[in-house]
């Protein structure tokens, strides 16, 4: 019908007319990036640091990050691992040997605010490393599997159960990290009580859930998505303010527990030492600002079920908005008693 | 008497490795805490260094010492590998390498100047082509740029 | 069969010429990096992985499995020439393989070990292709309780490996546990004998310490005596394996192949395990345990075959669930994810062009692995032929340079030396390392199982009675410590008889 034939090359000229700008801009941002690039910077390949195995989320959402800039800026980007103590010797590194010269860069997620605060020694601070740009969130979710007791249960039905038998329920944890935090939350505000086991990662979890070792995961969307599409995990709640735009069905532990700070989330952003020198500073956090409005990137890191949160993206000062964030967790870590 | 002393050495290792474990709490709120493991592999080396000091069935039969000459030899070996560790990071890999490499070959082989200085360049350069190049891996480098 | 016409599918993708290529650029650069010591496979992965991003799936899993198996099959190349690791998977090789190299019989022991790779490789991917799902159904039921017991019996079968004296073994085992804990607790995070430095709070690098202990320590010893000319005093004789050392290695080879592939299986397992575990059962149940450690082509064949083995059982996991048990696999899984699949229980329905095209790819790279690798036994002989005081020197840069690829640490340098001078010093006292490896290597994954099985269960130490896996494997370690016992208070006896014999006489 003719309606429908205006309407379909109205947005065929739309996604062209879309198209033709993307395209334009591209040619405008290399343009725009060659012209804050410093003087004979860099004469090195650029080296980005991920302080987590090869092929695990960070990593993945690194060597994304990375070959996007490569394309906008035509530099060479090289992806290291730097493993170890579970991101504690990355960090240590990065705060304290990395070249200043700006050709060593970081990607973290505020796991390294904890580490910093709570196991550093005072040998090194979370400010040592300045935020260049902030990528995306990953709000931590609670799930069990298909076909145990707790299959059709929702939160509130779970948190009752570990209210009546205690220590019965084992739930998957990374200790010293916002697992435990949001574990600890929720016993000390409903008196349940979990059985802790520990793991190193939520990936872990999963596969510990699948093989029933434990009873439920705290874990990212990225661990559990496989899982999900098989039918073999479901998914309880979701630790964050809103519900996530891509679950629309999963409710937040602030609805399902009756609370107001349920809220944990993963954030990852790229940092470099301090020292560096404003004007290369800028020049990278350009490129990589640059990177994250491009369509490709976003898609691939939408495909990963990661958030995108409006208030640390569209900040004019993403590193202010991220310290801010940083003490807010300082001051959690005062309230029950970590720091003095 | 040489394993004496190493048997000595395993027992006031173990026993201080011990002391230090106990610092650590042996359990805690999972369960086995961070000094168990620990504690309990230091114990293990005090008491199996005990039983060797007694046991002398175990003690090494015939010790191949080297001889004098073969000592100096492999202490100039450890000297130039130190000698590499320690410069790397101040004048970059290849030039470390080659200042180790003659070491080794002149002085402890004592092969003469020009086959020394042969051999060195060849074998630094195919390292740094084969590491550097070829496998893209960020080798040290000096003041001078290499 | 479904599956055969399915695999064909496979077959088919994979004898593209452009996959092809690919398959044969990755076993080339996995065999060098294999050879050379300290860069393994997870560092060339990761450094080849951006490649794979302008490719096809298929092509980049493809070329990144072949690099996997590649360094497997390379890595026996530098232990049996230079007693120096390729990995830390071919450390049991250096035992026997390397005596073998000492008395002119290199080509021998890199030919058996290139086939004993190609036969495990090739089993254990026909098993995958069969049975991948059940078998992964199977990996499942692998949670803390059974990885601690299978790593408990692992540790059981090592006590069979020492020779020498049994307290100086225990010795070895214990300062690997030792050592292992330093750094940070996996499981809580807190700092063990870190002293404030930052360099301990990364724990003390496996491969320094394994190119030290073998390969820095080996140098040093040889270097005492001023060596004229080359390493191998006897002429090189036959470069490939006699039709003796053919029929000694088949029985090893399959035990090997089977063993490997069912530790590769499980998280508590892995190559490095599965080959400390064949050399044990292949010491065992020789008629000449006393021949090994002294170049027994069996303590070649069998963990040879187990680590390619293991190479095959750990795709299990991975392809058929979408759980990398090792870091190398979970590389691989990054690899797909970033290609837009994600592995999972549905990938062998989902996307079954690319599940059958890597299996195809793992016959035909064992294929190729076995074709280039042959010949180049040629090469590595010759190889030995340098007179020594030329080869030492360029050994060490290569030792140092790999040591340095792990972690661009120089802290990890100094590990190296003073291992090195460690493992001189104590091979003249008659210790022998291989338990302090395994020990080492064990120990952090050990800890964390013991602690999570306790953490799980709600009656303590019962756990491990209540799992019939589990259960299962204790039993058998508990068989084998009073096997141990038994043979040594027979031993004993059979002592006293002889010297009362010798006494009346």
């Amino acid at each position: 019908m003719l309606i429908n034939r205006v309407y379909k090359s109205c947005i065929l000229a739309a996604t062209i007319c879309f198209i033709a700008m993307i395209s334009a801009s591209a040619q405008d941002l290399k343009g725009e990036l060659s012209k804050i690039k410093p003087a004979d910077f860099p004469n090195l390949p650029l080296e980005m640091t991920v302080v987590y195995p090869a092929g695990g989320g960070a990593d993945l959402t690194a060597r994304l990050l990375a070959r996007t800039m490569e394309q906008i800026s035509s530099e060479k980007l090289i992806v290291n691992n730097r493993t170890g103590g579970a991101g504690m010797v990355g960090h240590a590194w990065l705060a304290t040997q990395a070249p200043t010269d700006g050709t060593a860069m970081g990607m973290l997620v505020n796991l390294v605010w904890g580490d910093a605060m709570l196991r550093s020694e005072g040998r090194w601070n979370y400010t040592d490393l300045e935020p260049i740009g902030y990528l995306n969130s990953d709000p931590m979710m609670w799930a069990v599997t298909t076909d145990g007791p707790l299959k059709s249960m929702s939160l509130t039905q779970i948190v009752q159960q570990a209210k009546d038998k205690p220590n019965t329920l084992r739930i998957a944890t990374v200790p010293g990290s916002m697992w435990d935090y949001l574990i600890e939350q929720v016993e000390n505000n409903t008196g349940a009580k979990f059985l802790r086991v520990p793991f190193q990662s939520g990936g872990q979890g999963a596969t510990a859930l699948i093989g029933n070792n434990v009873d439920i995961v705290p874990a990212f969307f990225a661990d559990l998505r496989a899982y999900i599409d098989a039918g073999k995990i479901r998914l309880a709640a979701v630790a964050s303010s809103k519900r996530v735009s891509h679950l629309p069905n999963l409710p937040t532990f602030n609805e399902e527990l009756k609370g107001i700070d349920y809220e944990w989330t993963l954030i990852r952003f790229v940092v470099v030492p301090k020292k560096v020198s404003t004007e290369r500073k800028a020049y990278l956090s350009a490129i990589v600002r640059a990177a994250m409005k491009d369509t490709g990137l976003i898609a691939e890191y939408v495909k990963m079920g990661v958030d995108f949160d409006p208030l640390l993206r569209d900040a004019t000062d993403q590193a202010a908005a991220l310290n801010l964030a940083a003490e807010k967790e300082r001051e959690f870590y005062k309230k029950t008693g970590r720091i003095k | 008497m040489i394993e004496r002393f190493v048997n000595l050495f395993w027992i006031a290792l173990g026993f201080g490795a011990a002391v230090m474990a106990l610092k650590m709490n042996l359990s805690g709120p999972y369960g086995p805490d961070s000094g168990l493991f620990p504690f309990l592999s230091s114990v293990m080396v005090c008491l199996s260094g005990l039983g060797l000091m007694f046991d002398r069935s175990s003690s090494a039969a015939n010790i191949d010492w080297p001889s004098s000459e073969g000592f100096w030899r492999v202490a100039g070996v450890i000297f130039g590998m130190v000698a590499l560790i320690f410069l790397l990071p101040y004048v970059g890999f290849a030039l470390a390498s080659f200042i180790t490499m003659i070491i080794l070959i002149r002085f402890v082989e004592r092969v003469e100047w020009k086959q020394s200085i042969l051999l060195s360049v060849c074998s630094v350069l195919s390292v740094q082509i084969l590491f550097g190049y070829l496998l893209d891996m960020q080798l040290p480098r000096g003041p001078w740029g290499f | 069969m479904d599956t055969i016409s399915a695999l064909s599918q496979g077959f088919f993708l994979v004898l593209q010429p452009q996959n092809l290529l690919f398959c044969l650029i990755g076993s080339l650069v996995g065999t060098l990096i294999g050879v050379l010591p300290g860069i393994g496979p997870l560092a060339a992965l990761a450094l080849l992985l951006p490649i794979t991003f302008t490719m096809t799936p298929v092509a980049g899993v493809l070329m990144l499995s072949a690099i996997f198996y590649g360094a497997m099959y390379g890595g026996s190349t530098t232990s049996i020439l230079l007693n120096i690791p390729g990995e830390a998977a071919s450390v049991v090789t250096c035992r026997d393989g390397y005596q073998m190299a000492r008395q002119g019989r290199a080509g021998a022991a890199l030919g058996i070990s290139a086939i004993g790779s190609f036969v495990a490789g090739t089993l254990s991917v026909v098993a995958l292709t069969f049975f991948a799902p059940l078998l992964g159904g199977f990996a499942l039921r692998f949670g803390p309780p059974e990885n601690f017991a299978l790593m408990a019996m692992g540790l059981v079968c090592t006590l069979f490996m020492i020779s020498g004296s049994k307290l100086k073994g225990l010795i070895m085992i214990s300062l690997g546990f030792l050592l292992a804990t330093i750094g940070i607790d996996v499981v809580n995070g807190k700092e063990r004998f870190t002293f404030g430095t930052i360099d301990l709070t990364g724990g003390i690098d496996i491969l320094a310490l394994v190119i030290g202990l073998y390969g820095v320590s080996e140098i040093l010893l040889n270097v005492e005596k001023i060596i004229k000319t080359t390493l191998v005093d006897t002429k090189v004789s036959n470069i490939f394996p006699t039709r003796d050392d053919l029929r000694r290695s088949m029985a090893p080879i399959m035990r090997g192949s089977i063993l490997g592939f069912l530790l590769g299986l499980v998280p508590g397992g892995g190559p490095i395990t599965a080959s400390f575990m064949s050399y044990a059962l292949e010491q065992k149940i020789s008629r000449n345990p006393e021949n090994f450690g002294k170049g027994a082509i069996e303590g070649v064949a069998g963990p040879e075959s187990a680590n390619n083995g293991a190479v095959g059982g750990s795709m299990v996991p991975v392809l058929a669930l979408g759980i990398p048990g090792t870091p190398v696999t979970a590389l691989l899984l990054g690899a797909l994810v970033i290609h837009g699949i994600q592995p999972g229980p549905m990938f062998i329905t989902q996307h079954a062009d690319i599940f059958w095209g890597v299996v195809a790819s793992m016959y035909v790279g064992n294929v190729m692995l076995l074709i280039l690798n042959l010949p180049l036994v040629g090469m590595w002989v010759q190889l030995l032929r340098i007179p020594y005081r030329y080869l030492f020197p360029v050994v060490l840069l290569l030792s140092i340079v790999g040591t340095y690829s792990a972690n661009k640490n120089i802290f990890d340098l100094w590990v190296m030396l003073g291992f090195g001078v460690l493992g001189w010093f104590l091979y003249k006292l008659e210790y022998d390392f291989a338990p302090f490896i395994i020990a080492f290597i064990l120990a952090p994954l050990m800890e964390q199982s013991l602690r999570q099985s306790l953490a799980m269960s709600a009656n303590g130490i019962m756990i491990f009675t209540q799992r019939p896996i589990a259960a299962v494997l204790f039993t058998i370690s508990f068989l084998l410590i009073a096997l141990i016992v038994f043979k040594r208070h027979k031993n004993e006896l059979t002592e006293e008889i002889n010297n009362a014999n010798k006494s009346s006489l």
